[in-house]
């Protein structure tokens, strides 16, 4: 048992009977919670008293403090926001805090800034180099029609999107910009095409993120898994020449799997999952020098078509579990429920490769089945992660984006115990894409929509009373909690922007989602009182509307041209009961009566 | 009964219940089985355990909470009970000791009645008075403090 340094009880009691272990000198984590009891001005008194205690609060105090306001009231000073403000570790606490404020502020009262970064200007704005090779064609496919279908990751370095058989990078620094990803600094642009024919990009992951380069896995089309190791270093010519190096690919198991649909990585454990859609899923680990070691691959029940896998853990340092959603199977006699959740899936799968070697039969996985009440195809999968759970979130909380619309939460150590659902009564669009430790005090769910796009967010926190959990395989439950406090943001000129979001990734106060055409972002920076009428460049506000009321709150043009009028006829129009279309045609295309 | 035997080699006997107030001694006599031999407690010493021993022995009959659970009921308890903060109306020493001690005996309830008890003797003071109150040198430049203070202002802002 770990015993902790020695306490202070082995000093003599000081001569003049003061007391001879100081408040300063207590260790961090009862600091940590004395903090946790304090207001904010007591904690500017404490910071003004001596270096010590300053640092302290700088270190963990006011992030206490901005925690214990949320509703979590969850003093983990391990908990921290993730990516893009690691940036600013240079910066004070308090700052930081303040900036985290300003954010949630500006979710409030929902003023977030739009913008939009299309892809053909930026290759258009390659044009000349090599960097035409994939779409003109030359030894390459011919050029398709331009849209693309682009995955979208996050990480300490920056964002990255894929699509066709280009990256496209936005460091870090670039995106602390105020123009985020329309700033002057331009993304780089890799081409991962020569080794596979140009084969499309069908998902990605980040394995490492380095200050200097960035390790991608990259599932083509044609089912090849390839390693590739971007420069992301100084060298920055404005455009991105620089070369992307590849470190091997790995060829499907047997037969022709198709593509490969979903990768997951859990840098806990350096495992990586990759799921086809034929339904073969193989796991990986990547050893220190960057390279993957098969561990098992088998082939999921049913012959169901695989749409994504997910590896998340059961606790902080626990063990790791995969959940794989595919697609509804509504033969009869057939177990409905589109999800499987593989609950040891490490130990599983290090038993088959042992019994593998010694000719015995593989041991049969530790499966659950849960309940989906949609009973429809899942395309995405998401947990917390270490970094973002809490008390009322941990890391095996499981998030399905279904079909019709539906976001289901499950508790993956509780044999899938059903925890919530979260939808959208008025749209019924199928989610592609989720992104958690979003928007207000980082506690939404972000939803990227097929059919329209439109981006959905939904509060975490809020309506999750346990639903009665159904009796009988595709029971719909009935109980409170359902629909949930949520809205609807739209992309901005025109909505909609008819093409589905099919990745959408971010933390705290920024969201980025990745279209056919365009990458759009949500920036929820600055303050709440300049709203969007700030000199941020080519943005725009974003168009909301809350779904439990269904009425258009806020929509805004160009700046400077007043658009707010439209809130008032968007009310009229639902006491006529006229359907309103939101500026374009089928956005209400699945809407029920 | 459970032996305890604190740094200055003193041994108290007590209660089985009482002890495993402790989830660190809880721990321990799980591990360890049935057995007569005294449990070191290495960082608590002789006056400090009869005070948490007194703590457990007032409270043996609540029931234990596993760390998680413990954890939520916490924040919903904002007050010191009467007989906790008549318990806890200790020198500064004295309290540093016990919140030390519980601590490292992982006694959650306790561990928290001592911190509370230090927020409220730091709440509503003014930096020169947390600095008398807790024998705290100053060492900040004039400059330093003055920097501090304007970034604090956001406390008027927020």
């Amino acid at each position: 048992m770990a015993i902790p340094p020695a306490s202070a009880s082995s000093r003599p009691p000081h001569s003049n009977g003061a007391s001879s272990l100081l408040l300063p000198e207590l260790p961090a984590e009862l600091l940590l919670r004395i903090f946790s009891h304090l207001p904010f001005s007591s904690l500017a008194s404490l910071s003004l008293t001596c270096r010590g205690l300053h640092r302290s609060v700088d270190e963990i105090g006011w992030t206490t403090w901005l925690l214990s306001r949320s509703e979590d009231n969850d003093p983990d000073p391990q908990r921290r926001i993730e990516v893009l403000s690691r940036e600013e570790g240079n910066q004070s606490g308090l700052k930081r805090v303040r900036e985290m404020r300003r954010c949630d502020e500006v979710w409030a009262s929902k003023a977030v800034r739009a913008r939009g970064f299309g892809y053909k200007e930026l290759l258009l704005a390659s044009s000349g180099s090599d960097a035409m090779e994939p779409i003109n064609g030359s030894g390459g496919r011919p050029p398709r029609d331009w849209p693309a279908f682009p995955c979208a990751k996050l990480c300490a370095q920056g964002l990255i999107v894929a699509m066709r058989s280009l990256v496209v990078f936005w460091s870090s620094a670039s995106l602390q910009d105020q123009a985020g990803i329309c700033s002057d600094r331009k993304p780089r642009v890799y081409h991962l095409g020569e080794a596979s024919g140009w084969q499309e990009i069908n998902a990605v992951e980040v394995l490492e993120a380095q200050p200097d380069s960035i390790v991608l896995a990259v599932g083509r089309f044609h089912g090849v898994l390839e390693l590739w190791r971007l420069p992301i270093g100084v060298d920055d010519g404005g455009g991105g020449k620089a070369r992307a190096r590849g470190m091997g690919s790995c060829e499907p198991s047997p037969g022709k799997p198709g593509s490969v649909q979903s990768i997951s990585y859990l840098p806990e454990e350096r495992l990586l999952a990759i799921g086809w859609k034929d339904g073969h899923v193989a796991l990986y680990t990547l050893n220190t020098r960057c390279e993957l070691e098969p561990l098992f691959s088998w082939k999921i029940p049913r012959n169901a078509k695989l749409w994504c896998l997910h590896l998340g853990l059961h606790y902080l340092g626990g063990e790791p579990w995969l959940a794989i959603g595919c697609q509804a199977n509504t033969e009869p006699g057939c177990n409905p429920s589109p999800l499987i959740i593989y609950t040891d899936v490490l130990h599983w799968a290090n038993q088959c490769a042992a019994a593998h070697r010694e000719g015995r039969p593989r041991p049969s996985p530790a499966v659950i089945w849960p309940i989906n009440p949609s009973r429809t195809s899942i395309y995405a999968l998401a947990s917390p992660r270490p970094s973002m759970s809490s008390p009322t979130f941990p890391t095996h909380t499981l998030y399905a984006g279904c079909h019709n619309g539906t976001i289901v939460a499950l508790d993956v150590s509780q044999g899938g115990k059903f925890l919530a659902r979260y939808r959208d009564a008025y749209d019924d669009s199928p989610v592609y894409s989720l992104s958690l430790g979003v928007g207000q005090g980082s506690r939404s769910i972000a939803a990227g929509t097929g059919r329209h796009g439109c981006l959905k967010l939904y509060e975490q926190g809020r309506d999750r009373e346990p639903l009665s959990y159904p009796e009988q395989h595709g029971d719909v439950p009935k109980s409170p909690g359902e629909g949930g406090e949520g809205w609807t943001l739209f992309p901005p000129s025109p909505p909609p922007c008819n093409s589905p979001t099919y990745a959408v990734v971010g933390e705290h106060g920024r969201l980025f989602c990745a279209g056919r055409e365009k990458c759009w972002e949500f920036d929820a920076r600055g303050t709440a009182r300049s709203g969007m009428r700030d000199e941020a460049i080519r943005c725009k506000g974003a168009a909301w509307y809350r779904h439990r009321e269904m009425v258009l709150m806020r929509t805004c043009g160009e700046e400077g041209e007043g658009g707010e009028k439209q809130e008032e006829e968007k009310k009229d129009n639902k006491k006529k009961g006229k359907r309103w279309s939101a500026g374009g045609k089928g956005f209400w295309r699945g809407r029920r009566r | 009964m459970v032996v305890l035997e604190t740094s200055d080699q003193e041994r108290f006997t007590v209660d089985k219940d009482v002890a495993e107030r402790s989830l660190l001694i809880k721990q321990m006599l799980d591990d360890l089985g049935d057995s007569d031999m005294p449990i070191p407690l290495p960082n608590v010493t002789s006056n400090v355990l009869k005070k948490v021993l007194e703590y457990c022995g007032h409270h043996r009959h609540e029931p234990v909470l596993p760390t998680d659970e413990g954890e939520e009921s916490r924040k919903r308890l904002t007050d010191i009970s009467e007989w906790d903060q008549k318990f806890i109306s200790v020198d500064q020493e004295m309290l540093f000791e016990i919140i030390l001690a519980a601590n490292y005996l992982d006694i959650k309830p306790l561990l928290d009645v001592g911190c509370k008890t230090v927020a409220n003797m730091i709440k509503g003071k003014t930096p020169e008075e947390i600095r008398r109150l807790f024998n705290i040198q100053n060492d900040f430049t004039p400059e330093e403090e003055a920097q501090i203070r304007k970034e604090n202002e956001w406390a008027e802002d927020r």
